[in-house]
């Protein structure tokens, strides 16, 4: 079943066509990779996704919902979950607090303002239980700031799943990590695919190859290829693409 | 001295000036204290935004003086009960505060103080046009707001305590607020609102709340204030009045619940002493301000030892 389609998004900022025409969807349960060379435009899909961007041509469908032109929290409301690429958990909460506010954020009731949200069980129960699947337990009452780099991310994970989505947009997990750290979150993330979709977008190759099912190649803001690892690797399109860049930057240095 | 000492030093001493005042023979300090308890209840109500929202509003002065104004206004036409008033004061600082913060919590920083500014200008012209009831010059109130038999505001030390009371209500109320699940969606919204829309969180309803709850209670303030002074007058809400009370949240310390309490009462206390010796008071005033600021990021409070820090 297709969780996510895109159609035609195209994405403009000023003369410059960031993403041309881009189609692209996620199946239930898949991990989707999205690589490119820098400057290919993923950011900015990534963001169109999420409803940061607003498209100026296309559509996308989540869920059986048309979301293309809905503000981002509706989106995270209907199971579209994210993680930023440089992590954003409070730093003044502790790890638990910090997940609590994402089952709260599935939970609602947001408008008690009497009751006592700090130690109320229905938050925190489900909030250390999530801390555990991400491997943070033992953790949960050290604030966020003192926490490793790895460590954050592991919380940013963390939050975006206590909200229950069904697909997560996850923005170079990987970025800034040793490679034990690294294992870590790519252990996580497979373990993860059992029951959620993903769109991962990474630099590290290593990783992608690991974990995902397919894999499309942006370059210049357009999809030049689809599919699995193997064969995107094999595609003579995604090889030019990437050495011309390559050949390109060089150039210019 | 902890926090919690200093904070309950301040309240034994609020509840023990009706005594000390008739001990000493100085009636005026009643009406001292009782001004300065309802820019208590400015500051905090303004501090719910600065501090738990994080939005900073230039213009709060107009949700006092429509507090103060529903008391005039009633009076001027012989509705003297409180139970018109006062509910009719919050009534209209709400659907105020709905309509000014429906505009502007869609905006940040610099611009939100400018529309708020804005607006509070607006409200001023207003008053000040309002000739019927005296405008700038304002207007003379001549019966405090009346609640049956239950209470007697004409009694200046049952009006003290009644607004000791309202104070202490209202610290209580925004300190279960800020524990409470509405408490944990505005804390986040300020750390970092991105990351609230991501988790599916509509920040700008929320910030809305924030902003309609804190302009009621402003609005109470403006309440008391018209029966305290019995007097209402468009110079309530003037641009610098909405100043003050910011810096009376920003000098206590606005990362804090009770900071607003200290900053109001350490700033009408200093206005109250020094005004005695030398109108120029604010040039020495001025410095302080600004020393404050500069290395004193949590306010007063921020100087007394936090006992809990370790877990909090």
């Amino acid at each position: 079943m297709k969780l996510l389609v895109a159609r035609g998004l195209t994405k403009r900022f000023g003369g410059i066509v960031a993403n041309r025409s881009i189609d692209f969807d996620v199946e239930s349960g898949e991990i989707h990779a999205v690589i490119g060379p820098n400057g290919a435009g993923k950011s900015t899909f990534m963001a169109q996704l999420s409803g940061e961007h607003l498209p100026d041509e296309g559509s996308i469908v989540f869920d059986g919902h048309d979301i293309t032109r809905l503000p981002i929290h509706r989106r995270a409301q209907l199971g579209l979950g994210r993680c930023f690429q440089v992590s954003r958990v409070f730093l003044e909460h502790s790890a638990i607090e910090n997940i609590a506010v994402g089952v709260l954020a599935r939970q609602g009731g947001h408008l008690r303002a009497w009751r006592d949200a700090r130690n109320d069980a229905a938050l925190l129960d489900p909030a250390r239980r999530i801390l555990a699947d991400v491997g943070l337990a033992g953790r949960e009452h050290v604030l966020a700031s003192a926490l490793s780099h790895g460590e954050r991310r592991q919380l940013e994970l963390a939050m975006a799943l206590a909200t229950e989505p069904s697909l997560l947009l996850l923005d170079e997990p990987m970025a800034g990590m040793g490679a034990s750290e690294s294992r870590v979150v790519v252990d996580l993330i497979a373990k993860l695919a059992a029951t959620i979709a993903v769109i991962l977008i990474e630099h590290d190759m290593e990783a992608v190859m690991a974990l995902a099912k397919r894999i499309s190649v942006l370059v210049n803001g357009q999809v030049v290829a689809t599919g699995t690892p193997s064969a995107v690797i094999a595609d003579p399109a995604v090889q030019e693409a990437y050495l011309a860049t390559d050949h390109a930057r060089r150039d210019h240095a | 001295m902890s926090r919690k000492i200093v904070a309950t030093l301040f309240i034994v001493g609020f509840a023990a000036v009706p005594v000390i005042a008739k001990l000493l023979g100085q009636p005026y300090y009643l009406t001292l204290f009782g001004r300065i308890l309802i820019y208590c209840i400015s500051a905090l109500s303004v501090n719910l935004l600065l501090g738990f929202v994080g939005l900073v509003s230039f213009g709060h002065a107009m949700f006092l003086g429509i507090g103060a104004y529903a008391v005039g206004i009633c009076a001027y036409y012989g509705i003297e009960s409180g139970f018109v008033q006062w509910p009719l004061g919050i009534a209209a600082a709400a659907l105020a505060g709905l309509i000014v913060g429906a505009i502007s919590v869609r905006l940040t920083g610099l611009y939100f103080i400018m529309i708020t500014l804005a607006f509070g200008q607006l409200f001023y012209f207003v008053a000040s046009g309002l000739t019927l009831y005296g405008g700038d010059d304002g207007m003379t109130i001549d019966a405090r707001s009346g609640f049956g038999g239950y209470v007697n505001l004409g009694n200046q030390t049952t009006l003290y305590y009644l607004i000791l009371a309202i104070m202490l209500l209202f610290l209580v109320l925004l300190h279960r607020l800020s524990r409470s699940r509405l408490g944990m969606v505005i804390a986040g919204i300020r750390a970092n609102e991105s990351r609230m829309q991501a988790l599916g969180f509509p920040t700008y309803r929320y910030k809305l709340i924030g902003f309609v709850i804190s302009a009621t209670m402003c609005s109470v303030s403006g309440l008391l204030l018209a029966n305290l002074t019995d007097f209402v007058t468009a110079q309530y809400m003037t641009w610098q009045r909405s100043g003050e009370i910011l810096v009376m949240a920003l000098v206590g310390g606005m990362s804090s619940l009770f900071g607003p309490v200290i900053g109001a009462t350490a700033l009408l206390l200093f206005e109250e002493v020094f005004s005695a010796y030398t109108d120029h008071w604010a040039v020495i005033l001025g410095p302080i301000l600004v020393l404050i600021v500069l290395y004193m990021p949590h306010g007063l409070w921020g100087l007394l030892p936090d006992s809990k820090k370790a877990s909090s």
